[in-house]
C-alpha cells in the first residue's frame, strides 16, 4: 500500500517535473538546531513547505536538534551519516556559539550551501527616554559607560555583537558595555517599556508594533543602507561604522554525495525565486539577502573573522 | 535496633555525599579563568555560596545521623534484585534505541519491567509492550509529525 | 461601556452551534494529545496549530481554546494519575495529587483540578476583560530587582514542603540548587559544572529531573517493596464524586490559587511556577491540618490547579494589551494571530476588537467545555489505575522515557533520567523529600538571574532592595518575605515558651 503511494507521488513528481535534478531528493530531510518555533525552525519549516509545493524534493520531513546554542545539532549532522539527503539550517548565532561553546565541529566541516535570509536590527530606548538621538546615548556612555544598561539575549549573540560593534564604532572599549541578558523577546520589551535597562535590541518585527504605536524610540538600524518601509536611520547614516544582519543560511554536505549537492543548489536556487518565499519573508519582516554556494562561503569566512574579533573585543575569548 | 542504625548510616553516607559534592563544585569554580567582562557579582558566586551551604548541611547532616536526631522511622524492608533489573533494562533500551528504534525498545523495557513486578507471563508482556510502542511511534511520528527514532526494522521494511 | 458589549458580542459569535462543536473537538483533542507526556501545552498548540488553519478566524479561534484548555488539564491528569508532570506548571499537583491517587481519591483530585481550572478561568477571564490595562501597567514596574524580590518570597514556599527533618529537606534544596547551577552560565557564557558534556550546556531540564525524581525514584520504590506489601494502593474507595467535605475544602484554595496566578502570570517573566509553589505554600498555612500535605490534602491539589490555570489567562494580559509574549503558549499565539495577518500589539484591542473579545470569549467557552467533557470522565481516567501493577508501572516507565526522550531527541537525556531515577531511588530510601530538590533546580537559576542583573544594572548599589522611593515593589515583597519567615517562628517560639 505504501509502496503504492510513494509510486503515485514519484510518477506526479515525473510528469510535473521541471527539471531532472530534482528527481534524487527523496525523503530529504531539513535539519534545525533549535526548538520548534525559533527562526532556524521556521527557515526549515517554510523551505519544507516551498520544496514541497514545488515538488524540489519528496517526503520531506523537518527535525529539531536543540541544544547549546545550535552547535549539538551542528556535531550530529556532521558526525552521523546520513543515508537520505539532508540540509542543516545554520546562521550568525551558531557561528558565536561555536565559539563560546568550544565547539570540535564547526561550519568549516559543512558545504555552505546558500545563504537565505536576514533580519536588521533597530536598537531602541523607551518613549520618554533622555536620550533623543544616537549621539545623545553614545555621549552619556562615553561620559559614564556604566551608567548604559544594555539588553540582550545570550552573551555572544547578535544583540551583544551589535552593541559591541557601536562601542568600537564609538571609540570606547566594548568591554565596559554594560551588558544585562534579557532571556526572551517578551523581558525584552518589558525591560526597556519599564525602563529596567537602557537600551534594547531585537528583530525589526519583534518591535515594530512597539516602534509604531510611539511605546519606544528607534534610534538606529543596522542596515548597510535605508530600507523601504522602516523610518529609521541607519548607523552608518549617523557617522557609525556599524553594519549588521542576523543571518540565517543552509548548509549540506561536505561530501557531494554524487548529484545531491547539484540538486540541493538548484533546489535552494528556485525556491528563493518563488512568490511564496518572499511572501513568507515579508510576513516576518526578514530580508531576501540570498546568495549562491561561492559568495556565501566568502561571506561566511569574513563573519567568522569579524566574529571571532568581536567575542575577543567583548572579553567572551 | 539494627534497623535503625542502618537509615542513620545511610544518612549519614548522604551527609559525606554533600560534602563531596561541595568540594567538586569548589575545584570546578576555582577552575574557571577570571571573566573579562563587567559584572558585579561574577559567575563564581553562586556556586561558591551554595558549596558552602552544601558544606554546613553535609556536616549537620552526619552530626545528627550519627546521634540518632533525623528521625525515627525504621529501614523498610527491600528487595534490591528487582530494582537492579529494572534499571538493567533501561540501560538496554536507552542504549539501543537509536539502533533498535523505538518500538523494540519500548517492548523491552515494559517486558523487563513487569517481570521485576513478578508477571510471568512473558508472551502477554512482550506483547503488550511492543503495541504500546507501535501505538506511540504512529500518533509521534504519524499524526504529530514527531520523531522518535524508527530503529533498523521500520526504517528498512515499513516506510515506503 | 464599549468593554462588555465587545465582550458580550464576543459570546454571541462564540456561541453559534457550529461553533460549539469545534469546541467540544478541541477540548477533546487537546486534552488527548495533552496527555501524552512530554507534550505540554504550548507544544500540543503548535502541533494542531496546521489543523485550525483551514478554519475561519472565529472558529478557528474556538477549536484552538479548546485545545489549549484541554492540554493544560491533560497534563495535570498525567500529574495526578501517574506521577509523570509534562511540564513546570503540573509539578506541584503531582506531590498530592498523586497521593490522593494512592489512597484512591484519584477522581476527587481530577474534579478538584477540573473545576478549579474552570473557577480560576472564570474569573481570569472577568479581569482580563476589566483590568487587563491596568495590570500591565502594573507589571511593566517589576524590573530584575522587583523580580529578585519575588524569588525570595517563593523560597518561603520551600518550607511548606520540607518534611519532618529539616535537615534532609535542605539536602533536597541545596542538591536541587547545584543541579541548577550546571549549564552555561546566561550572564556571561561560561559554561559551569557541564563535565564536557555538550548537552548539559543548556543546563539540566526540570521536566527530566521531575520524571525522573517522581516517576522513575517511585517505580524503582515500588518494585523493591513489591513483595511485602500486596494491598492495592490505587483501590478506589467510595464514591467517585467529590463529597461535601471536599468541596468546602476546595472553593478557597480555588478562588486563593485564581488571585495569586493571575497577576504572576501577568508579569512578563513571572511563569506558571512560582505561583503554583505559592499557592501551595499558602494552602499548607491557612490549613488546619497541615500534616496532611504530602500525604494527599485536596487543598494542594486545588489551589495549584487554580493558579496554574489562572497564570496561563494572566499571560494574555501583556499579549493583549501590549503584544507581549511573555510565554512559549503565548509565542504562539502570536503565531496564531499572523496566520490571520494580524500584527498583534498596543493597537489590536482599538484596531481589531471583535476579533480580541471573540478569543477571549472563546478561551472561556473552551475552559467550560473543558469541565462539561472532563468532569465526568474523570472517573474513567482513574480506572487506568486498575491496571495491575506490574503493568501499570511497566507503562508509566515507558510514559516517562518518551515524555523525556521527546523533549530534545536525546539519548543523553534518557541517560539522564536513569541517574536522576536512581537517586529518587535512593531519596525514598532515606525519606529525603523530593520536592525541595524541584524548588531549588527552578527557583535557583532564576534567582541567580535576577539578582546579577539587578546588581549589574544598579551597579553593585544594593538599595534597590530596601529603598521604598526608588523600588517600592521589591521592598514590599521583601517585606512579606520577612514577615512570613519570623512570623511563624515566633510563634512558635511563644507557644513553646507557654507550654
Amino acid at each position: 500500500m505504501k509502496k503504492f503511494f510513494v509510486a503515485m507521488l514519484t510518477a506526479g513528481a515525473l510528469a510535473a517535473s521541471v527539471s531532472p535534478g530534482f528527481a534524487q531528493l527523496e525523503r530529504l530531510e531539513i535539519i534545525a538546531p533549535a526548538g520548534a518555533g525559533g527562526g532556524y525552525d521556521q527557515n526549515a519549516r517554510i523551505t519544507q513547505a516551498i520544496f514541497q509545493q514545488y515538488e524540489l524534493a519528496t517526503r520531506i520531513q523537518v527535525e529539531n536538534q536543540p541544544g547549546a546554542g545550535g552547535t549539538i545539532g551542528l556535531a550530529n549532522y556532521v558526525n552521523s551519516n546520513q543515508r537520505n539527503p539532508s540540509i542543516l539550517m545554520v546562521g550568525l548565532s551558531l557561528v558565536g556559539a561555536v565559539l563560546t561553546n568550544k565547539s570540535q565541529v564547526t561550519l568549516d566541516d559543512t558545504y555552505p550551501l546558500a545563504l537565505l535570509s536576514g533580519e536588521y536590527q533597530p536598537i531602541v530606548v523607551k518613549a520618554d527616554s533622555p536620550f533623543k538621538t544616537l549621539d545623545d546615548l553614545v555621549a552619556q556612555f562615553k561620559a559614564d559607560p556604566g551608567s548604559v544598561s544594555w539588553g540582550g539575549s545570550g552573551p555572544g549573540g547578535s544583540d551583544h555583537l551589535m552593541y559591541g560593534l557601536l562601542a568600537k564604532a564609538a571609540g570606547m572599549d566594548p568591554k565596559q558595555i554594560n551588558y544585562v541578558v534579557l532571556t526572551s523577546g517578551g523581558e525584552m520589551l518589558s525591560g526597556v517599556m519599564g525602563g529596567h535597562v537602557t537600551v534594547g535590541t531585537g528583530g525589526y518585527s519583534e518591535l515594530a508594533a512597539q516602534i509604531e504605536s510611539g511605546e519606544l524610540r528607534a534610534l538606529a538600524i543596522g542596515a548597510p543602507e535605508p530600507i523601504e518601509g522602516i523610518n529609521i536611520p541607519t548607523f552608518i547614516e549617523q557617522g557609525y561604522d556599524v553594519q549588521l544582519v542576523n543571518w540565517r543560511a543552509v548548509v549540506s554536505n561536505k561530501d557531494p554525495r554524487g548529484e545531491e549537492r547539484a540538486a540541493l543548489e538548484a533546489a535552494v536556487a528556485k525556491m528563493v525565486t518563488t512568490p511564496e518565499w518572499q511572501a513568507a519573508l515579508d510576513q516576518r519582516g526578514w530580508q531576501n539577502i540570498y546568495m549562491p554556494p561561492a559568495e556565501f562561503a566568502e561571506f561566511l569566512k569574513s563573519e567568522q573573522a569579524r566574529v571571532e574579533v568581536l567575542f575577543k573585543d567583548l572579553g567572551l575569548l | 535496633m539494627q534497623a535503625i542504625s542502618r537509615l542513620r548510616m545511610g544518612h549519614a553516607l548522604l551527609g559525606a555525599l554533600l560534602l563531596l559534592l561541595a568540594l567538586a563544585i569548589t575545584i570546578e569554580t576555582l577552575q574557571h579563568e577570571p571573566i573579562q567582562q563587567q559584572a558585579v557579582l561574577g559567575p563564581t558566586f553562586f556556586p561558591l555560596l551554595i558549596s558552602a551551604a552544601l558544606t554546613l548541611n553535609g556536616v549537620a547532616l552526619i552530626f545528627k545521623a550519627l546521634r540518632g536526631q533525623i528521625d525515627d522511622n525504621e529501614w523498610l524492608e527491600l528487595q534490591f534484585l528487582p530494582v537492579l533489573v529494572i534499571l538493567g533494562g533501561l540501560t538496554a533500551s536507552f542504549f539501543l534505541l537509536e539502533t533498535a528504534g523505538w518500538v523494540i525498545c519500548s517492548a523491552i523495557t515494559f517486558t523487563v519491567t513487569a517481570s521485576a513486578f513478578g508477571e510471568r507471563r512473558q508472551g502477554i508482556n512482550v506483547s503488550v509492550g511492543l503495541i504500546i510502542g507501535v501505538l506511540s511511534f504512529y500518533i509521534f511520528n504519524n499524526l504529530l509529525g514527531l520523531s522518535l527514532p524508527g530503529g533498523w526494522i521500520i526504517d528498512n521494511y515499513f516506510s515506503n | 461601556m464599549d468593554t462588555l458589549q465587545f465582550l458580550l458580542d464576543g459570546f454571541l459569535v462564540a456561541l453559534a452551534p457550529g461553533n460549539l462543536i469545534w469546541a467540544a473537538i478541541g477540548v477533546l483533542v487537546g486534552t488527548a494529545i495533552g496527555v501524552l507526556p512530554g507534550i505540554g501545552p504550548a507544544l500540543t498548540v503548535a502541533l494542531l496549530l496546521p489543523v485550525t488553519a483551514g478554519l475561519e478566524p472565529t472558529a478557528a479561534f474556538i477549536m484552538f481554546g479548546g485545545i489549549y484548555y484541554g492540554a493544560m488539564y491533560g497534563g495535570s491528569t498525567t500529574s495526578i494519575l501517574l506521577n509523570t508532570p509534562g511540564e513546570s506548571g503540573s509539578i506541584v499537583t503531582a506531590i498530592d495529587g498523586h497521593a490522593m491517587a494512592r489512597k484512591g481519591r484519584g477522581a476527587q483530585a481530577l474534579a478538584t483540578a477540573a473545576i478549579g481550572s474552570f473557577v480560576a478561568g472564570t474569573i481570569a477571564t472577568l479581569l482580563l476583560t476589566f483590568v487587563a490595562p491596568l495590570m500591565v501597567r502594573f507589571s511593566l514596574m517589576f524590573g530584575p530587582a522587583e523580580y529578585f524580590a519575588l524569588m525570595v518570597v517563593a523560597f518561603i514556599t520551600v518550607t511548606a514542603v520540607l518534611g519532618q527533618s529539616a535537615v534532609l529537606g535542605f539536602a533536597s534544596l541545596l542538591s536541587g540548587l547545584a543541579l541548577g547551577l550546571i549549564g552555561t552560565d546566561r550572564q556571561t557564557g561560561v559554561a559551569r559544572l557541564t563535565m564536557n558534556f555538550p548537552e548539559l550546556l543548556d543546563g539540566v531540564g526540570v521536566v527530566i529531573v521531575a520524571v525522573g525524581l517522581f516517576a522513575v525514584g517511585e517505580t524503582l520504590f515500588q518494585a523493591s517493596r513489591y513483595r511485602f506489601q500486596k494491598e492495592e494502593i490505587y483501590k478506589i474507595r467510595g464514591s467517585i464524586w467529590m463529597s461535601r467535605e471536599d468541596w468546602k475544602r476546595s472553593w478557597r484554595p480555588w478562588l486563593r490559587g485564581t488571585f495569586i496566578g493571575f497577576p504572576i502570570g501577568a508579569l512578563p517573566a513571572g511563569g506558571s511556577e512560582i505561583p503554583t509553589f505559592l499557592s501551595y505554600a499558602v494552602e499548607k498555612r491557612l490549613s488546619k491540618n497541615p500534616e496532611e500535605f504530602g500525604h494527599g490534602a485536596i487543598e494542594a491539589v486545588a489551589g495549584p490547579e487554580a493558579a496554574n490555570n489562572a497564570s496561563a489567562a494572566g499571560v494574555l494580559a501583556p499579549l493583549l494589551a501590549l503584544g507581549l509574549p511573555t510565554s512559549a503558549t503565548a509565542a504562539i499565539m502570536l503565531a496564531a494571530f499572523q496566520q490571520y495577518g494580524l500584527q498583534p500589539g498596543p493597537m489590536l484591542f482599538a484596531s481589531n476588537p471583535q476579533l480580541v473579545w471573540g478569543l477571549i470569549a472563546s478561551l472561556y467557552i473552551g475552559n467550560l467545555f473543558l469541565l462539561l467533557i472532563n468532569l465526568p470522565l474523570a472517573g474513567v481516567w482513574v480506572k487506568l489505575l486498575l491496571i495491575p501493577r506490574p503493568w501499570l508501572y511497566a507503562g508509566i516507565l515507558i510514559f516517562a522515557t518518551l515524555g523525556v526522550y521527546s523533549v530534545n531527541n536525546s539519548v543523553f537525556d534518557l541517560a539522564l533520567l536513569w541517574v536522576i531515577g536512581l537517586a529518587g531511588f535512593g531519596m525514598r530510601l532515606l525519606n529525603v523529600p523530593v520536592a525541595p530538590c524541584i524548588v531549588g533546580l527552578i527557583l535557583g537559576p532564576m534567582a541567580e538571574q535576577h539578582l546579577r542583573r539587578a546588581l549589574a544594572i544598579s551597579q553593585g548599589d544594593l538599595s534597590v532592595f530596601y529603598n521604598p522611593m526608588t523600588h517600592p515593589i521589591a521592598v514590599t515583597l521583601m517585606a512579606t518575605a520577612l514577615v512570613a519567615l519570623v512570623v511563624p517562628m515566633a510563634l512558635r517560639f511563644r507557644s513553646a515558651r507557654q507550654a
